[in-house]
């Protein structure tokens, strides 16, 4: 306790050499602490608004093979699929039906293609909160069953106004052709660079126009209260399902995403006789499985922000070894009255480990508040409306500190000072009372 | 018949012409019961066919587009291969209908894409399935059939639902050829009974027993204005290698 009451006078005494010994610190760590922060803040917008625009982190869909051993698309007996979901655990915090299709949109004589998503906005709270509007509101879309919300563009290259009417060209589930009038309820702002340019529909209506039979469903999305719980989920949900049906995962079967892309395109796809199955065969997609890319790309930020970090670490204790080699020589004297007043060599040598810890602990923590206050300036920022906000949370930049992972930061940082200080303490410890009082002088 | 059975002259003359006038009608609608089997014969051609397809479409939006492929087909495998010729920047693009399946062929990419052929052909009027064999026989049935005149032409007209849920138009109408029994005209519904398209076959090439439509116009129902002409010409009926419905064609045709 003694050695951390003179370890705590010396740094304060000291604040010519302890000040840019943490402020190098500080740096380190609020550099590491804001972009982790920042890679996964934008993963978690990007799940978020994955899941808002699916309408969940769990996605089942059907198919069945008609007569000519094609491909369809459809649940016929949702309640299977409802019944594995219940057994599914406390996890799941809602589900709903969607459907998707791509279309061709008419008005006058202009045409755009468009895919839209069939939603249950009644049923999935924060669905139309998600959207960012460019033009029109939530609430066209919602008193209307005929409603569209299109992005901007395509609404641009109609030459359409909010509330006119558009005619809707699709193929039905079954591969026939089918028209209905829809009316433009909403611009929104599309995700095209993103590959997430879609519309929204009803799903009544939707499911209409593909002649899906009422009680019948094309996939139904979970979603989860915590998206932890995403595995544990998605295991139990397809033993429930075996039960009843074949079952393939997305993530086991990397051909079903192809046919799941080619569902989406509203193609029937062939299947060869061997591969034939009876009745409906389930396909579960997660979150995770969509967003693979963009998971491996944050891991490759971390990475690299831990790279950068272990660098600038690395440069800071070599600094913090010399400068405590300084040390050490400039309170020789100082070393050898405290030897010659009883002070006991683990004595000297715990003072200069303290001092490398508090010094080290204290610019963590003013790196980690530095990058907090950075990140709620930042954070404060409404970016609007743009290409952009996939990746923000209403408009705002999102950071995520995992209040774990900075403890253990802190704690790894100061204890590698630590270390860094272990050669130049010993040194000091081993310094002969008599040699260093006579240095005197 | 006995004396007393009809209570007036006018009534047993009139039985009299309906008696004469029933097996008429009875080998009319014999013939018409198979119209649809034989329309399908008439169209399928029991060898290989080989052309060029020339596609002019106009749009009042897009403007005038022509386009230009070869045209393979085998009724028998009911099979079909089309190569783009022009434009150029899309030569090589192929769509390949095969047992397997419906191919679009990108040679950019080099990869095969699943599509469908009730999809449009290259954005236009015209379906995939409108270069292959006709079906109606196999997709229809005929709800209605009356007589009438198409231009110059009698014609019967008949109104069409399909029997399974995988014809491209669950409803159609058309204006059959009464002498040749050749589809003249046909108009293509929706699943909710609109208008998408109406169709008009002016011309047939005779290839043995078969005729094939050498001159199709597409009118679009939806977007006022934007037709479709498909013309087909060089006309060829030498058989095909087995190679030419093949994927494996497909690609080298593009090295």
């Amino acid at each position: 306790m003694q050695s951390l009451r003179i370890a705590f006078r010396n740094v304060t005494r000291q604040r010519r050499r302890s000040l840019p010994l943490a402020a190098a610190v500080a740096f380190g760590f609020f550099v590491f602490t804001l972009v982790t922060a920042f890679t996964n803040g934008l993963l978690d917008s990007v799940e978020s608004n994955v899941a808002s625009l699916t309408g969940g982190h769990i996605y089942v869909s059907g198919s069945e093979l008609d007569p000519l051993g094609r491909e369809l698309q459809v649940i016929r007996d949702p309640s299977v699929v409802d019944a594995a979901v219940e057994a599914a655990g406390p996890a799941v915090a809602s589900r709903q039906r969607r459907s998707s299709a791509p279309v061709a949109l008419i008005a006058g004589s202009r045409e755009a293609r468009q895919l839209v998503i069939g939603v249950d906005p009644g049923r999935q709270g924060g669905f139309l909160d998600g959207l960012s509007f460019a033009d029109g509101d939530p609430s066209s879309f919602l008193a209307d069953p005929t409603g569209l919300l299109l992005p901007a563009e395509t609404i641009e290259a109609l030459g359409v106004d909010v509330g006119e009417r558009v005619i809707v060209k699709a193929t039905t589930i079954r591969g026939q052709l089918n028209i209905a009038d829809f009316v433009v309820a909403g611009g929104i702002v599309g995700q095209a660079a993103l590959g997430l340019d879609f519309g929204y529909a009803h799903v009544d209506a939707l499911d209409a126009l593909l002649d899906v039979a009422p009680g019948e469903v094309q996939a139904i999305s979970i979603l989860l209260e915590d998206l932890g719980a995403l595995d544990a989920t998605t295991d139990r949900l397809e033993v429930q399902l075996a039960a009843f049906a074949p079952v393939v995962r997305a993530s086991d079967d990397p051909e079903t995403m192809p046919a799941m892309a080619r569902a989406m395109q509203g193609g029937l796809g062939s299947v060869a006789t061997e591969e034939a199955w009876e009745g409906t065969r389930y396909l579960i997609t997660t979150v995770d499985d969509l967003l693979g890319g963009m998971r491996d790309l944050v891991d490759i930020m971390n990475a690299t922000a831990a790279a950068i970090f272990a660098v600038i670490v690395v440069i800071i204790l070599v600094g913090v070894m010399n400068a405590y080699r300084m040390v050490m020589i400039e309170r020789t004297p100082e070393i050898g009255a405290m030897r010659a007043m009883g002070v006991q060599r683990s004595g000297i040598r715990n003072i200069f480990l303290a001092e490398a810890f508090l010094v080290a602990a204290t610019g963590a923590v003013a790196g980690l508040l530095l990058a907090l206050t950075t990140m709620g300036a930042v954070g404060l920022v409404d970016l609007g409306s743009s290409n952009l906000s996939f990746f923000l949370q209403q408009g705002h930049l999102h950071f995520s500190v995992i209040p774990r992972d900075a403890v253990l930061s802190t704690l790894l940082v100061s204890l590698m000072s630590v270390a860094a200080v272990l050669v130049p303490a010993r040194a000091a410890a081993r310094i002969a009372p008599a040699e260093a009082l006579r240095s005197v002088g | 018949m006995t004396p007393g059975s009809f209570r007036s002259l006018p009534m047993a003359l009139a039985a009299t012409l309906l008696a004469c006038l029933l097996p008429v009608a009875a080998a009319q609608l014999a013939d018409v019961d198979g119209l649809l089997a034989r329309i399908d014969q008439q169209g399928n051609y029991l060898g290989d066919l080989s052309a060029t397809v020339t596609l002019q479409s106009i749009d009042p939006t897009e403007g005038d587009e022509r386009r230009q492929a070869r045209w393979f087909r085998r009724d028998a495998d009911d099979a079909f291969l089309i190569l783009i010729l022009e434009p150029t920047t899309e030569l090589g693009q192929g769509y390949l209908n095969v047992e397997d399946g419906f191919w679009f062929y990108d040679p950019e990419s080099r990869q095969f894409v699943y599509t469908s052929l009730s999809e449009s052909f290259e954005g236009s009027d015209a379906n995939h399935d409108d270069f292959g064999a006709p079906s109606y026989a196999d997709d229809y049935r005929i709800t209605s059939l009356t007589e009438g005149t198409l231009g110059a032409y009698d014609v019967w007209i008949a109104e069409l639902e399909a029997t399974h849920g995988d014809a491209t138009y669950p409803f159609k109408t058309i204006w059959v050829s009464r002498a040749e029994e050749l589809v003249l005209k046909s108009e293509d519904y929706s699943l909710t009974e609109r208008l998408l398209r109406t169709s008009y076959f002016p011309s047939y090439a005779r290839i043995g027993d078969a005729y094939i439509a050498d001159r199709m116009i597409f009118v679009d129902a939806l977007v006022p204005g934007r037709t479709t002409e498909i013309t087909i010409s060089d006309l060829s009926t030498a058989e095909l290698p087995e190679y030419i419905f093949t994927k494996a064609y497909v690609e080298r045709v593009n090295r």
